[in-house]
C-alpha cells in the first residue's frame, strides 16, 4: 500500500537517525591509482535516507563526536539509500551521467515494465519503494521512489560534517516501512 | 524510534553542536590535477527560510533530481 510519509523538520541538534532525509551527498571511492596517481569518482545524490539502525546510527555519532567509545559500537560506515524523481528513474534519466563519466554506453530502456509502474505505485515493488514525504500539511517530496539497489554508505564523520543538509527526520512508523522493505529486498534470492 | 530519541535525557553528552570539532580532518589542500565536470550548484530551497518556518512550501524538492558523477586525478 502506498503511503504518506510523515516527517519532522531537523534541527541541529537533533541526533542524526535512521529516517533522515540528507540533501546533496556525496559518495566516493577510489577508482584505480598507480605510482603517481588515484582516480576518484565522487558521486551526489540530491537525496539520500539513513537505512541504518537508529541505535547504531546515534552510538557512532557519538564516539565521532566524543572521540571515544567502545568498539561493540564502532560502525566504519552508515547505509543510505537515494530518492530519485519517479519519472526519471523510468527512463534511467537519474543515473545518465555515471554511465557519462565512466565512459559506458546507455541503452534505452523502460525500467518499469509491463504493469511495474502500478506495482511501484501501490508500494508493492521489491526494489522500488514510493515515496511522498509530508511535514505537517506540506508535502516536500513527491513523486519519488527510493532505489534499494543503489544504495551506498558513507563514514559518519561525514554525515555530522554535512548535518546542515539535514532536511528531515522520517517518524517512527515510516522509517521503519522503509527499512524493513529494504531488509526485504536484500534478502530475497533472484535467480537471474 | 522517536521515543527512543525521547528518551536520550542528556542529548548534549551524545553531541550534535555544528561547529564541532572532528578528531580526523582531510587536508585542505589535495592537489587535484584533472577534474571530469564543473562543480553545479543544485541547492533548490532557500536553507534559512527553511529554518525560520516550519510551514512553508519546501515542494518541489525533486526537480533536476539527477546524480551527479565527477571524476577526478588526484597526485600522490
Amino acid at each position: 500500500m502506498s503511503t504518506i510519509s510523515k516527517a519532522t523538520i531537523s534541527k541541529q541538534e537533533d541526533s542524526i537517525c535512521q529516517g533522515d532525509v540528507y540533501k546533496n551527498v556525496k559518495y566516493s571511492y577510489i577508482d584505480s591509482e598507480d605510482d603517481e596517481n588515484v582516480d576518484i569518482i565522487e558521486y551526489e545524490f540530491p537525496l539520500a535516507v539513513i537505512i541504518s539502525q537508529a541505535c547504531d546510527v546515534i552510538a557512532m555519532e557519538g564516539i565521532v563526536n566524543e572521540g571515544r567509545g567502545k568498539p561493540t559500537k564502532f560502525m566504519p560506515s552508515i547505509l543510505l539509500c537515494p530518492i530519485y524523481e519517479k519519472n526519471q528513474a523510468k527512463t534511467g534519466q537519474n543515473i545518465e551521467n555515471a554511465f557519462f563519466t565512466n565512459d559506458y554506453t546507455m541503452e534505452k530502456e523502460n525500467v518499469f515494465h509491463n504493469d511495474d509502474i502500478k506495482v511501484a505505485n501501490r508500494d508493492w515493488h521489491y526494489r522500488y519503494h514510493s515515496l511522498k514525504i509530508q511535514v505537517e500539511d506540506n508535502v516536500i517530496v513527491e513523486n519519488a521512489i527510493v532505489d534499494f539497489k543503489h544504495y551506498f554508505s558513507v563514514p559518519m564523520q561525514y554525515l555530522v560534517k554535512n548535518k546542515h543538509n539535514r532536511i528531515v527526520h522520517l517518524d517512527d512508523l515510516f522509517a521503519e516501512q522503509l527499512t524493513l522493505k529494504f531488509a526485504t529486498y536484500l534478502s530475497r534470492v533472484a535467480i537471474p | 524510534m522517536n521515543d527512543y530519541l525521547n528518551s536520550i535525557k542528556n542529548i548534549d553528552d551524545i553531541g550534535t553542536s555544528a561547529d564541532i570539532e572532528l578528531k580526523s580532518e582531510i587536508p585542505e589542500a589535495i592537489p587535484v590535477i584533472e577534474k571530469s565536470v564543473e562543480v553545479p550548484s543544485i541547492t533548490r530551497v532557500d536553507d534559512e527560510a527553511r529554518d525560520e518556518q516550519a510551514d512553508i512550501n519546501l515542494a518541489p524538492y525533486m526537480e533536476l533530481n539527477k546524480v551527479i558523477v565527477r571524476k577526478y586525478r588526484l597526485k600522490k
